[in-house]
């Protein structure tokens, strides 16, 4: 016993002493050479595609960056961390990019409940955060001054589509299903709102759990409710599946859906049944579409909108440590006095909440299994 | 002429326990043999160890002039041999008539209605209640049926186990009646039971065992004759009373 | 909003048989292996989406259309799903016959996940679509209208229930299941190699899952590589509350247990039908373990 205890104490101060070098070595690393961002999402799991997206998209921008020179001399390096899109582990990991000294920024969080779950965390290690994804406009509305976000949010893009079916369409009778999450509530909620307001009536009102595969339930209210159009707060997986199973049960109906489908899964899950599938995004400039093409060239694959955000926002980062100084207050300090910054995006403006103002729409059509430009 | 059943020697052994010493007996055609002796004494032990359901340790079992020592339970019926377990093991979810198919297992197909036609007019009982879960018979019938299924194997040699135990004793007359007429048509049969003046009412050779050996042999009528074999398994009131306070281990040699 | 008329509770039913179906093939399986293992196939589910994924990749390759492509691809998951059962049993369960029980739960469990990242590794943690490439339109049903892809599920996995029965209570090879999962010991004392119909069962119930997950991937038309463990979850409270070692009753239960989940996600919602099924399966191991529909058989020795 008490040899072990003898042979266990300079252990013990022999790892404590390798892990202080190792934080003092990381500090003055981070202090004079780089300048790190963590990139952390669903790396892993059903969300896995969008956690990638993130990193390829800060890193295009970080490589981009560094070959002009970096930051005063200092190169941008990304890190991944992984949340398993899983509110108890972002928690866990928000608090781990939190305690390491060289990091100076992060972006991502996937969902509006993880970036919740994570929010207190940057606050509480004064660590800012870029949202790239999640669209719950609350996230920005909490006075949490660490919290910025580049990516559009859903009260938007659901009210753009709630204008598009009733006031252009004439659609008045409208069925609405939506993922039973922060996501979902929210966008679906602003989705409501702006049709009655536009005089149109909700005639089917139907949440679904997350991870849902069957939705028999639904689709038979569906039939039955007499809607002239279906609108769907949800994600590609959900909504293809969704459609295929309604038009297999012989729903005949007019479809659209959140901006969250935008994925090559959507028409690829939900083959011809999503033809003619409507939906809405953000305008595109051509700084978008010059990133979205180096994408294409590099990934051999259709860019998520998340690659432009991720990207837009290392921009940001690096343009805020290059005004106030690469520390984490530094970074919050730039970020906030960012204005008509050219990025990703286009022109990129914070408002008085940290976040990004957008004003132009699109609206897209499945096509031969693809999103397409669509004018109604 | 060569016994059907002969067994050398047989040792069984649980772990450090042995269950049967070194026993030796044999079953001739058309024989009704009863291994009669306390509970305990090893004869389930030795029945399961012909059946392949005992490990053994030592010693040989031989069918019609083949070992039959470590093949597998599941072949003896094949080589003519059945047993009847102790408590009937009838599959009680079963149907009555499932439960004879199950006995013909080892038959060839076309076999399978002669038997049961053999069967059925042993036991009209069996024919009555085909349809019904056997789970559902008395205990009597139950054990009717467990002997049905086991001819249904057509064996050279019948083994039951305990085939009283549980029974009410006109039920007990009833299937020991049955066991002479089944000796009577030819069958050859080895016979363990607990109630010994009954097995040997009906046996025609018997075997006295005691703590893992045979202590005892003969004729079934000289050894329900004997005084000591009355005393000790027949447990009458009389018997018990004719010898107060007597409880030494028996002192029986050898009278092969 | 929610009124209940006709058309929308045939609607219901039918859909509620058909994913029951499906349940109920997959019990069935299970309760077929368990009988007779006395261990519970937890890699069962796995086999279920293995077959869902091997079909998928030979779909280019069966171009029949109609009928004649679903009665193709039906085949070929059973043969599938028997011969990963045969490999199943072979590899993992058999060297475990000897050991205790919980050396082969454990194995099926670690199987059962390895399985799940070999499929997510091979094809991806995706969902992949899944197109049987027939669809035989709607059916009108008195005033409903209905998938008829749905009844042919409901009617495919009677059929193969049906025939399973057949074979359990009509043949010598089925009463040797039935016997073997009854009593093992006397079924050995009859000349019924139990060994082999361990063997044999595991092809038959995996054969069935293999079934139900080519239809179950119609249905929804997606594969992926976690619908093993939904599909094991709703089989295993099947088999539990119809009463282990009841094989009608676990097909029964299984029917119901898709009615009822239909009812429950309509009128009570969906985000309760789930817990309200796992405590119903709670329910039944705490206070009714010889299951809702099991008689009580008397304690064989």
């Amino acid at each position: 016993m008490s040899i072990a205890r003898a042979r266990l104490i300079p252990l013990v101060l022999a790892t404590l002493m390798i892990l202080a070098g190792c934080s003092i070595g990381g500090l003055a690393g981070a202090g004079r050479e780089e300048i790190k961002i963590a990139v952390v999402g669903p790396m892993s799991g059903d969300a896995a595609t969008y956690g990638q997206d993130f990193v390829r998209g800060a890193q295009m921008a970080a490589e981009k960056i560094n070959a002009a020179g970096g930051v005063d001399g200092k190169k941008i390096v990304i890190e991944q961390f992984d949340d398993r899109n899983d509110t108890t582990e972002t928690a866990n990991i928000a608090q781990k990019i939190g305690s390491d000294p060289s990091i100076v920024a992060s972006m991502g969080h996937f969902t509006s409940s993880t970036v919740y779950a994570a929010m207190p965390i940057y606050k509480a290690n004064g660590l800012p955060l870029v949202v790239i994804s999640a669209s719950d406009p609350k996230i920005t509305q909490q006075g949490n001054e660490w919290v910025f976000r580049v990516s559009p949010t859903n009260d938007i893009g659901a009210q753009a589509m709630a204008d598009l079916m009733v006031k252009q369409l004439g659609l008045k009778k409208i069925a609405t299903f939506y993922l039973n999450t922060d996501f979902g509530k929210s966008e679906h909620q602003y989705f409501v709102e702006r049709v009655q307001q536009n005089g149109g009536t909700i005639v089917l009102d139907e949440p679904y759990q997350p991870d849902t595969k069957d939705f028999t339930s639904g689709i038979i209210k569906l039939k039955n409710s007499g809607a002239e159009a279906v609108y769907l707060s949800s994600y590609y997986n959900d909504a293809a599946l969704l459609i295929k199973q309604a038009v297999a049960s012989g729903v005949q109906t007019r479809w659209f859906a959140s901006g969250a489908i935008i994925s090559n899964q959507f028409p690829q899950v939900g083959g011809e049944a999503v033809e003619g599938v409507i939906t809405a995004r953000v305008a595109r400039g051509q700084n978008w579409e010059a990133v979205a093409a180096e994408y294409r060239q590099r990934y051999g694959a259709e860019p998520t909108p998340f690659v432009i955000y991720a990207y837009t926002a290392t921009q940001a980062i690096a343009e805020a440590a290059r005004r106030e100084g690469a520390t984490r207050d530094g970074i919050r300090r730039g970020l906030e006095a960012i204005e008509n910054l050219d990025t990703a995006i286009g022109s990129l403006t914070f408002d008085e909440n940290r976040q990004a103002i957008y004003t132009e729409f699109e609206f897209l059509i499945v096509q031969d299994g693809q999103f397409k430009p669509w004018t109604p | 002429m060569e016994p059907v059943l002969a067994v050398t020697d047989l040792t069984v052994q649980y772990g450090g326990i042995r269950a049967v010493d070194g026993v030796s007996f044999h079953v001739a055609e058309g024989e009704l043999v009863a291994l009669i002796g306390a509970n305990g004494a090893g004869k389930s032990s030795t029945l399961r160890a012909i059946a392949g359901l005992a490990p053994v340790a030592g010693g040989d079992i031989v069918l019609d002039g083949v070992s039959i020592r470590g093949v597998p339970t599941h072949e003896l019926p094949r080589r003519g041999l059945a047993l009847v377990p102790e408590g009937r093991r009838v599959f009680a979810d079963l149907s009555v008539l499932d439960n004879l198919y199950l006995g013909a297992y080892s038959r060839p197909r076309h076999e399978i209605v002669e038997s049961l036609r053999q069967v059925y007019e042993l036991f009209p009982i069996l024919r009555e209640r085909s349809d019904q879960a056997a789970g559902t018979l008395s205990g009597g019938e139950q054990q009717m049926l467990a002997i049905g299924r086991a001819l249904m194997s057509r064996p050279r040699i019948l083994l039951l186990d305990e085939p009283s135990l549980g029974l009410a004793p006109v039920i007990v007359r009833q299937v020991l009646a049955l066991l002479r007429q089944l000796r009577e048509r030819g069958v050859t049969i080895l016979l363990v039971e607990q109630n010994a003046r009954l097995a040997l009412e009906v046996a025609d050779r018997g075997y006295v065992m005691h703590t893992g050996r045979i202590v005892m042999s003969g004729p079934a009528r000289e050894l329900a004759a004997n005084p000591e074999v009355r005393e000790r398994y027949f447990g009458t009131a009389r018997a018990r009373s004719a010898s107060p306070g007597r409880a030494r281990e028996p002192s029986m040699g050898e009278s092969v | 909003m929610d009124s209940v008329t006709l058309p929308v509770l045939v609607d219901q039913l039918v859909s509620g048989l058909a994913v029951g179906g499906v349940y109920a093939l997959v019990a069935l399986g299970f309760a077929l292996i368990f009988g007779v293992l006395r261990v519970a196939q937890f890699a069962h589910g796995e086999v279920y989406m293995l077959v869902a994924f091997l079909v998928l990749t030979a779909l280019p390759a069966l171009q029949l259309g109609g009928l004649g492509q679903f009665t193709l691809v039906l085949v070929l998951a059973l043969a599938l799903g028997a011969g990963l059962g045969l490999a199943i049993e072979r590899v993992v369960f058999r060297p475990l016959l000897a050991a205790p029980h919980i050396a082969a739960i454990i194995s099926a469990i670690g199987l059962s996940i390895a399985l799940q990242y070999l499929a997510a590794f091979v094809w991806g943690a995706e969902l992949h679509p899944f197109a049987l490439g027939w669809s035989p339109g709607n059916l009108s049903l008195g005033p409903a209208v209905i998938p008829a892809f749905k009844v042919i599920i409901f009617v495919t996995a009677l059929a193969l229930l049906a025939a399973l029965q057949l074979v359990l209570r009509r043949t010598q090879l089925g009463r040797a299941i039935r016997a073997t999962a009854s009593d093992a010991e006397t079924a050995r004392l009859m000349g019924i190699n139990t060994t082999h119909i361990i063997t044999t069962a595991f092809a038959v119930g995996s054969a069935l899952a293999g079934a139900a997950g080519v239809l179950v991937a119609a249905l929804y038309g997606v594969v992926y590589s976690s619908m093993g463990i939904a599909a094991l979850v709703k089989g295993y409270t099947a088999t539990v509350i119809g009463g282990v070692g009841n094989l009608i009753g676990a097909v029964i239960s299984g029917l119901l247990l898709g009615v009822f989940e239909v009812l429950l996600d309509s009128y009570v919602s969906p985000k309760w039908s789930d817990a309200i099924i796992f405590a119903l399966l709670i329910g039944v191991l705490v206070f009714r373990p010889q299951g809702l529909l099991g008689r009580a058989i008397p304690e064989r020795l």
